[in-house]
């Protein structure tokens, strides 16, 4: 009985479509096409990303992130179109008409121009292929396929219909982690290819491993039901990375342009993580950081100490002053250091200690937006 | 054969084809009588996405029926005012580009018109979504930013139209009448449901940014990609426009 189902699936939803052709660069689909109905939506969706106040809408940074498109996929170039969102997560995202979506978490996630790159090559990968369009194909085969199941075998015998949208269901997922499989292979063939050094592919994902071992929750959320395990991409680029590294590519990895196009943005990328209020996930993206010298001690010190402050569970507050401590001990002290150690040692009953913050927070930020609060705050602490 | 489930199910099929056409009207107590001989009514690019809905349930867009049946709706809509005391003012498509500033105007009325629909007018397929802590009469307003446009276009008043309509394919109706079927035979019922049109409309003040006409229309008959239904439909979405 349940082959006799899986077949009559696979023959309704599965096997009958053959594989896109690549879209062709400068084409627009035909009007009557099912495709130009999604390319439609999406029209509006980027009418609405474009003008949405998530959007962190930086000439310089587009140019950039376009740069490096071009760069990859100089066929697609004129006709990818990046916006970059507020999302401190780690993703991207690509519509089939051609908008490609970066959230800002990745820019603190991804280390050089050819660990991005290759995040960037994997959504050309989905544009290249026209993935969107033929999973949209599937999922209306296979729940036409799963109405007529039901409709036939459902009266009779109801399991029937439930082991059917099973199989259907898990046919879906497997073809969405073969799109990203293969988006994954185009990615990084398209990195080697631009000449960077292909065995940077592997070190993103041994980061996001990282973070998915640190925070008990992140396998949980919905990206890994569609994706494959980060664990296993890690592997399979590595390997792949082999077979493509050619000598002149080697520790190409475009890490002084990367860091150039993004360092004014680090600071706000961290306060925006810190929000997220995962702190074990954010510790091990101050540790990479660290690891790569691109934030300093300091800087890292005051963020662990915002990760405490936040969490607040018990001796989290003794934590977070001693992170602030070391954090104004460097050369040019971030003055939210001082604003939020007098923040936790007023809520500790530290009064004088906290005055004394506060004080210093405005000696070095004496034109700051809350300064109004801060002496409020002061005057309180002064009684 | 048995006979008994072949009458309840011809005219559950019966009931289901008729189909029926639906409308509320809401509008502010506190407004002013819109005075249809001094309106200036702008009539905003159609929101209108019409989609094929398959046998599963799935809706796919599409494009062509989309063109088609906005460019009927707008010279419906168009002869409907032209035929008013008021008069019509033609919306330029580059208002609503994205480097421009009425876009946002536009999205806050997108989420202004949802509010309405799901909240106060029936929502999708008559699904009205009661907030219970909100208990007010019909009060909205898009600002008194407004009135740029107003400056802009000459116009003092704007209305907006949105429209969602699908279309069943012929494997979707063979699957209505086979649930039909299977339902009578063996009491195993599964809600199979055809296209539907939700569509609502609002006509705002422009120099208050009061909505003071608003209309949600929903039915299952009539279509948009041919004239005569569309003008039918556009009658329906407009019902009580005070002009």
């Amino acid at each position: 009985m349940k082959w006799r189902l899986c077949a009559a699936i696979l023959l309704m939803a599965g096997c009958q479509s053959a594989p896109l052709a690549d879209i062709t660069p400068g084409d627009a689909p035909a009007l009557e096409s099912d495709e130009a109905g999604w390319w439609m939506t999406w029209e509006k969706a980027e009418q609405e990303i474009a003008t949405s106040g998530n959007r962190i809408a930086d000439p310089e940074l587009d140019a950039y992130l376009k740069g490096v498109i071009c760069k990859i996929a100089a066929e697609y170039c004129s006709a990818l179109r990046v916006y970059v969102m507020r999302q401190p997560d780690f993703n991207a995202q690509m519509a089939p008409n051609g908008m490609m979506i970066v959230w800002s978490g990745l820019l603190i996630r991804v280390q050089n121009e050819a660990q991005l790159a290759a995040v960037l090559g994997h959504e050309i990968g989905h544009y290249q292929r026209r993935h969107t369009l033929s999973i949209m194909r599937k999922l209306r085969k296979t729940t036409t396929a799963l109405t007529a199941i039901a409709l036939m075998t459902g009266g009779v015998v109801p399991a029937a219909a439930d082991a059917a949208i099973l199989v259907g269901m898990g046919t879906l997922l497997h073809h969405n982690r073969e799109q990203e499989a293969e988006a994954d292979t185009i990615g990084i063939e398209r990195i080697a290819a631009a000449g960077y050094d292909p065995r940077e592919v592997a070190e993103i994902w041994a980061g996001i491993a990282r973070e998915a071992k640190a925070d008990k929750q992140f396998s949980t959320l919905g990206f890994f039901a569609t994706h494959p395990a980060p664990e296993t991409r890690l592997r399979d680029m590595a390997a792949q990375a082999q077979k493509l590294l050619a000598p002149q590519n080697e520790r190409n990895t475009g890490a002084a342009q990367f860091d150039a196009a993004v360092v004014s943005y680090r600071m706000m990328l961290l306060n925006d993580e810190i929000t997220m209020r995962k702190h074990e996930r954010s510790n091990v993206v101050i540790d990479r950081l660290l690891e790569e010298e691109t934030i300093s001690l300091e800087a890292a010190a005051f963020f662990r100490g915002e990760l405490y402050r936040v969490r607040g569970e018990k001796g989290d507050d003794l934590r977070a002053v001693a992170q602030y401590r070391e954090a104004v001990t460097g050369a040019e002290p971030p003055p939210q250091a001082y604003r939020n150690l007098g923040l936790v040692l007023r809520r500790l009953g530290e009064k004088a200690l906290a005055r004394e913050a506060f004080q210093n927070y405005v000696e070095h930020a004496p034109d700051a937006t809350d300064r109004a609060m801060v002496d409020t705050y002061v005057q309180e602490l002064t009684q | 054969m048995p006979q008994s489930w072949l009458l309840p199910s011809l005219l559950i099929l019966a009931f289901a084809a008729s189909g029926c056409t639906m409308t509320k009207v809401l509008k502010p107590e506190t407004a002013g009588t819109v005075d249809p001989a001094r309106a200036k009514v702008l009539l905003l690019p159609l929101d209108v996405e019409l989609s094929e809905l398959a046998g599963g349930g799935t809706l796919t867009p599409r494009a062509d029926w989309t063109t088609t049946a906005r460019e009927h709706l707008e010279k419906a809509i168009g002869t409907r005012i032209a035929n008013s005391k008021a008069s019509h003012v033609a919306a330029d498509p580059a208002l609503l580009s994205a480097e421009s500033r009425h876009l946002q105007l536009f999205k806050l009325h997108e989420a202004i018109g949802e509010s309405i629909y799901q909240h106060q007018a029936g929502g999708p397929n008559g699904q009205l979504q009661v907030i219970p802590t909100l208990k007010f009469g019909f009060d909205w307003t898009l600002g008194e930013s407004v009135r740029a446009l107003k400056e802009e276009t000459g116009a003092n008043y704007a209305l907006f139209v949105h429209v969602r309509d699908s279309y069943a394919t012929a494997g979707r109706k063979v699957a209505m009448v086979g649930s039909l079927l299977v339902c009578g035979a063996t009491g195993f019922c599964m809600p199979i449901g055809t296209g539907v049109r939700n569509a609502f409309a609002s006509l705002v003040d422009l120099n208050t940014g009061q909505v003071v006409w608003f209309n949600r229309s929903y039915s299952e008959t009539g279509d948009l990609r041919e004239a005569d239904p569309a003008t039918k439909a556009m009658k329906a979405m407009l019902e009580g426009l005070p002009l």
